[in-house]
């Protein structure tokens, strides 16, 4: 048996940009292990794949089209096998923000944690209004909010003199 | 000497009566009586001792002699009984007026105290008049000079007491302006203290009032943000707080 790519695995990981992808990878992965075996003529991957975003799919397509994965069961459910347990291994990084979270939104943030922190995190984006701007974060059992009052009292702290000068100005 | 001649009154006079006279007593009575036998004794010693009669003689002589030495001894008997029971009288007759004599000295001694103490009594009196008098003197001279003292006390008081109020009103009067001057200093200070204290209370007031308005200003800064800012602006507020998250080391990879 071929030995598989990390890359793979990882290229495939970064595609899951939220808890809600990678729920729909692991349930893609056990239709396809569960397919991998049935006796009776097989339903085409694409098939299989059609509930993943295109993103997601195109990826896992992308191995599962290789000969070596392609040509033997073994190595198909092999790398299922792998996928499934780096999917359960990605840790969760819960994001709490001020607007609705829109999928260009999450794209941007899912962009910065790829590129920042790796493929290995996934993010579970939820929205606090009070926030006003900025974002709540907890990642490992930690906490911290870098949000749009705190920014303004920071600025408010820095220029507080010309803020109370300019209240104290005398009306003309 | 002759035996014969011998008058045994008169030896009993001259040699025991004396001696009996001298004790009254029933022990002096019979010492008398001893001395009187053995009186006799030494005569008739000397007698036959000097003498030397014949034997019929002196048979006769002896038997005279023991005649008359009965007699004379029964005699001496009697008068001895006769003076015992006289010196008996005279005792019991002493004794009596012995007691009479008490009896009497008491009486006088009695009269005699009785009549001491009577003198001593009026003598007392008289002392005791010339006390109450020397008393009462003594008592009208004190009186008066303690009116004296009084009235010169008084004066010295008075005296005092006004030169005291003078004093006073001086000390009060000194005292007065000390303290008028110090009220003056105290109400000065108190002045400027209560003029600093409400130029602090107005200074803490109006940062208050600075403070409660810049807070109104960034509350009003933040509502008005938050809703007036682009999607692309809150995009841009998150990336920068995941940058500044990553800075303090937040993620830890």
């Amino acid at each position: 048996m071929n030995q598989l790519s990390p890359e793979r695995i990882t290229a495939i990981l970064g595609t899951i940009r939220t808890a809600e992808d990678a729920g729909l990878m692991l349930d893609a992965v056990k239709k396809l292990a569960e397919e991998l075996f049935r006796a009776k003529e097989s339903v085409p991957v694409e098939r299989l794949l059609s509930s993943l975003p295109q993103r997601m799919s195109y990826a896992l397509l992308q191995v599962l089209s290789q000969p070596e994965i392609k040509e033997s069961r073994q190595a198909t459910n092999t790398f299922l096998v792998s996928l499934h347990e780096a999917i359960k291994n990605m840790e969760i990084l819960k994001i709490e923000i001020a607007i609705q979270p829109t999928g260009e939104t999450i794209d941007r943030i899912a962009a910065w944690v790829g590129r920042e922190l790796g493929s290995q995190i996934i993010l579970d984006v939820q929205r606090d209004a009070s926030l006003l701007g900025g974002a709540r974060l907890i990642f490992r059992g930690r906490y911290k909010e870098i949000s749009l009052p705190q920014f303004i009292d920071e600025a408010g702290a820095r220029e507080k003199e010309a803020i109370l000068r300019q209240i104290n100005k005398p009306v003309a | 000497m002759d035996i014969t001649s011998i008058n045994f009154e008169t030896l009993l006079s001259v040699h025991v009566e004396p001696l009996l006279s001298a004790v009254a007593s029933p022990l002096g009575i019979l010492a008398a009586n001893a001395l009187l036998l053995t009186g006799f004794g030494f005569t008739v010693f000397s007698f036959l001792k000097h003498m030397h009669p014949s034997k019929d003689e002196s048979i006769e002589l002896l038997k005279q002699a023991r005649e008359k030495e009965s007699r004379i001894l029964a005699a001496a008997q009697d008068e001895s009984a006769r003076m015992i029971k006289e010196a008996a009288q005279n005792a019991s007759h002493i004794v009596s007026n012995a007691e009479v004599i008490v009896r009497n000295a008491e009486q006088d001694m009695k009269a005699a105290l009785s009549s001491q103490l009577q003198k001593e009594e009026q003598k007392l009196a008289g002392i005791s008049d010339e006390i109450m008098a020397a008393y009462r003197l003594t008592l009208e001279s004190a009186k008066k000079e303690y009116d004296k003292t009084a009235e010169s006390a008084a004066r010295g008081i008075a005296d005092g007491a006004h030169d005291a109020i003078k004093e006073f009103q001086a000390f009060f009067t000194e005292k007065t302006v000390q303290y008028q001057s110090v009220v003056d200093q105290h109400i000065k200070e108190w002045h400027a203290e209560a003029r600093k204290e409400i130029h602090d209370y107005k200074r803490e007031a109006m940062k208050k009032i600075d403070d409660g308005i810049y807070q109104i200003v960034l509350s009003v800064a933040k509502q008005v943000l938050g809703k007036t800012i682009s999607m692309e602006e809150h995009q841009a507020l998150i990336v920068r707080a995941l940058d500044e998250a990553k800075k303090e080391g937040f993620f830890g990879l």
